[in-house]
């Protein structure tokens, strides 16, 4: 009998292999997941802004605070236009990419793949939803343009993010970015901003390497700024002062020293473990209980959510968990870990927004909103609608005749309230939030957070 | 350190089980199976619809998830491994990956990539040893393995057994005294899914899981839980499997927590490998089937 194949079914069974490896590759790796960005394909804006962007960039020049010179970075050529001040006194540069007569186009990272992804559901409703229906059901208009939005999965990899972020930017002509989620994604797309003066905005997280981008401007509290009023939160609230019953439990990447160091500065003598990325949560148990017996009363999570969850299932003793995490999908972390024997229940968690379960108490609109689109909403989108309602009130700020440099002008040194997201101030730089939620989880009615504390900066 | 000597005793177990799986196929058809973890997270993920989803008894779970895998682990046999058994372990080991990553891709495409959990077989508290609280799921899971482990040495006694290893010894040979290559290619690709399915079953109630948790986190391990056993020994493969999952934890203990070394888990894990196949070349208990 012959068991062996002909050489030529063999090559079709190695191409097939082969074929194998690259499919479920789609959707894994670096460049595939520019599919993602032409999401926003319906965007009529795209290539079409630059005779726009000339004009408007040429007009804008009655401002009295003009930085002259610009429009070399127009990309797509409308450049040339004079830069200066605008409308609202903004000094312009001239750059209006992404901006037409009609619309402003407003790129968006966040991670639907890798370690941490969210809901992919949830972001390509949330994306749109304040843009298309913020305005009592309708689209919002800002100087008489509407916005559109482009997405891009930034796979929770650093790289990826800044290739994504180029890519929105340069060609599909965003004008500004935001960042979703995830510390070492937001600080390397900050970066790549930075360095083509595009604007940026995201929730606050580490404050290294941040604090001297130009185009950067955090919308909540960076982990520095929180972990300070945590340690009071602990010692005033949860009634914990004996260090010795704090641990902290933070991923050991150099973007959280800097967290570290705000706990540590504020609570002397807390043992602190630095898990590296790919080890597991369950080892982390190890630490934190004796059996069933608790070694800390209070522990401070910095982790990845899996991590967290990992290391809450496997710790018997139930210690309070508390964080300054800004996890967007902490509804389906908090489902998890109540699935998980309970694990997560009492959780206490810093927020950029009260919880979504609270969310018609502090923007009914944002409920209008989700009953006009028909969706399904959830705390991924009460977020996006909190962000876009602060990018909202900054183009506003920016005035008619926008370009990049009149809305970085327009925004730094403002003051900017959304009764969403913190009230935030940037005369003192890019970190201007002082404001945090707090929210608990509980796992009554199948686990989700609720608000203990709306807006405060101190405890 | 006592907590960690145990979680790395019970986190071992997984490894343990995984490898045994990776030896039998080895020793039987020599091919390294990266598909190995994945028989698992079908199970894992079956069972969950199944028993969470549908809301189905906790058995009916348990018997859905294994015929899945071993559905799985014939399907490859038949379309994979077979079709290319002449051809470069190589080319082998390429298709063994993409069936693992096509199939996570598939169960990311079926279900979110979020974290699920799957309840445990028996609920109830930690019991407290070496300072750990170890689940009364982790202590089945390090029972179901000590017994899977000596079953199978057991089973490469048996005639059955004897056939497998011949035929993996000479095909055509094995084929003239009267075993068929197939139906020992369907055993051997049967028993690795089940033994990994049974892996998947067991862990995903212990923690947290995700699509790809069984390949992304436990297969490397596994890996190198058999190369420790001496891939050719499955006693040695589940004693490969504890003794990395002690290393791991112990060097997250000493090496990360007391001496602050970045990836200290892997680093222990690789000093134990060069440690062992420096000494002992063939592995702790290997030697050629």
């Amino acid at each position: 009998m012959r068991l062996a194949l002909p050489k030529r079914r063999r090559t079709i069974f190695a191409l097939l292999a082969g074929a194998l490896l690259v499919l479920p590759a789609c959707g894994q790796f670096e460049g595939v997941h520019d599919d993602f960005v032409a999401q926003g394909g319906e965007n009529e804006g795209l290539g079409g802004s630059e005779g726009a962007s000339a004009d408007d960039g040429a007009t804008g020049g009655d401002g009295t605070e003009s930085t002259g010179g610009g429009g070399d970075d127009a990309s797509g050529g409308g450049g040339g236009g004079g830069g200066g001040g605008n409308d609202n006194g903004n000094a312009g540069n001239g750059d209006t990419t992404g901006v037409t007569a009609d619309t402003i186009t407003i790129g968006i990272h966040a991670p639907l793949t890798g370690a941490a992804p969210l809901k992919q559901e949830s972001f390509a409703t949330g994306k749109d939803l304040y843009w298309q229906y913020g305005n009592g059901g309708k689209p919002v208009e800002i100087h008489g343009r509407t916005v559109e939005t482009v997405f891009a999965d930034d796979q929770y990899r650093p790289s990826t993010a800044r290739q994504v972020c180029q890519t929105m930017a340069e060609e599909q002509q965003a004008f500004a970015l935001i960042g979703a989620g995830g510390t070492d994604q937001i600080q390397a797309c900050a970066q790549y901003a930075a360095s083509e003066d595009v604007p940026y905005l995201s929730t606050g997280v580490t404050e290294t390497g941040m604090g001297s981008l130009d185009t950067y401007f955090a919308a909540s509290m960076t982990y520095k700024q929180q972990t300070p009023m945590l340690a009071d939160y602990i010692k005033n609230e949860l009634g914990v002062t004996d260090a010795s019953k704090v641990a902290a439990v933070v991923t050991n990447t150099p973007n959280f020293d800097d967290a570290v160091e705000g706990f540590t500065g504020s609570f002397d003598g807390v043992d602190v473990f630095r898990p590296d990325k790919n080890e597991r949560g369950s080892s982390a148990a190890g630490n934190l209980c004796t059996g069933t017996v608790k070694n800390y009363d209070v522990v401070f999570v910095l982790t990845s959510p899996t991590f967290y969850l990992e290391m809450a299932a496997a710790s018997g003793c139930r210690p309070q968990f508390v964080g300054v995490g800004v996890s967007m999908g902490i509804d389906q972390v908090a489902s998890t870990g109540c699935s998980a024997a309970g694990s997560t229940e009492g959780a206490r968690f810093f927020n950029p927004t009260p919880a979504f379960a609270d969310a018609g108490e502090y923007d009914p609109d944002f409920l209008a909103a989700v009953d006009a689109a028909g969706i399904e909403a959830d705390d991924v989108t009460w977020m996006m609608w909190g962000q876009s309602k602060v990018l909202h009130q900054m183009l506003e700020q920016a005035g008619e005749a926008l370009d990049r440099g009149a809305f970085m002008d327009a925004v730094a040194g403002q003051k900017f309230s959304t009764g969403v997201f913190p009230d935030l101030n940037y005369s003192d730089g890019p970190f201007g939030a002082t404001q945090v939620s707090v929210l608990r989880n509980v796992c009554d009615g199948g686990g989700h957070y609720e608000t203990d504390f709306a807006f405060v900066n101190g405890f | 350190m006592g907590a960690f000597l145990a979680l790395g005793l019970f986190q071992g177990a997984v490894y343990g089980l995984l490898a045994v799986g990776i030896v039998l196929v080895y020793k039987a058809k020599r091919v390294f199976n990266f598909a190995q973890g994945e028989f698992g997270g079908v199970a894992a993920f079956t069972a969950f619809a199944i028993v969470v989803g549908a809301g189905l008894p906790y058995w009916v779970g348990v018997v859905g998830g294994l015929a899945a895998a071993v559905a799985m682990g014939l399907i490859v046999e038949r379309v994979i491994v077979r079709p290319l058994e002449s051809s470069s372990r190589t080319i082998m080991l390429v298709a063994l990956v993409g069936v693992a990553l096509f199939t996570i891709a598939i169960i990311v495409l079926l279900g979110q990539p979020i974290p699920r959990v799957m309840p445990p077989l028996i609920s109830g508290g930690g019991v407290n040893i070496l300072g750990a609280g170890i689940l009364p799921q982790q202590l089945i899971l390090m029972a179901v393995l000590a017994v899977l482990a000596a079953a199978m040495a057991w089973f490469f006694k048996t005639d059955m057994g004897l056939a497998v290893l011949a035929s993996s010894q000479d095909t055509r040979a094995a084929q003239v005294v009267g075993i068929s290559p197939v139906a020992v290619s369907r055993l051997v690709w049967g028993m690795a899914a089940l033994l990994g399915g049974i892996a998947g079953l067991l862990y995903a109630p212990v923690g947290i899981f995700t699509p790809g948790f069984m390949t992304l986190t436990m297969l490397v391990p596994a890996f190198a839980a058999a190369v420790l056993g001496g891939m050719t020994s499955l006693p040695g493969a589940f004693i490969g499997g504890l003794a990395i999952g002690v290393v791991q934890n112990l060097g997250i203990y000493y090496l990360g927590q007391q001496l602050k070394v970045p990836g200290a888990a892997e680093l222990g894990v690789f000093a134990l490998l060069m440690l062992v196949l420096l000494i002992r070349p063939q592995g702790l208990l290997g030697k050629e089937a």
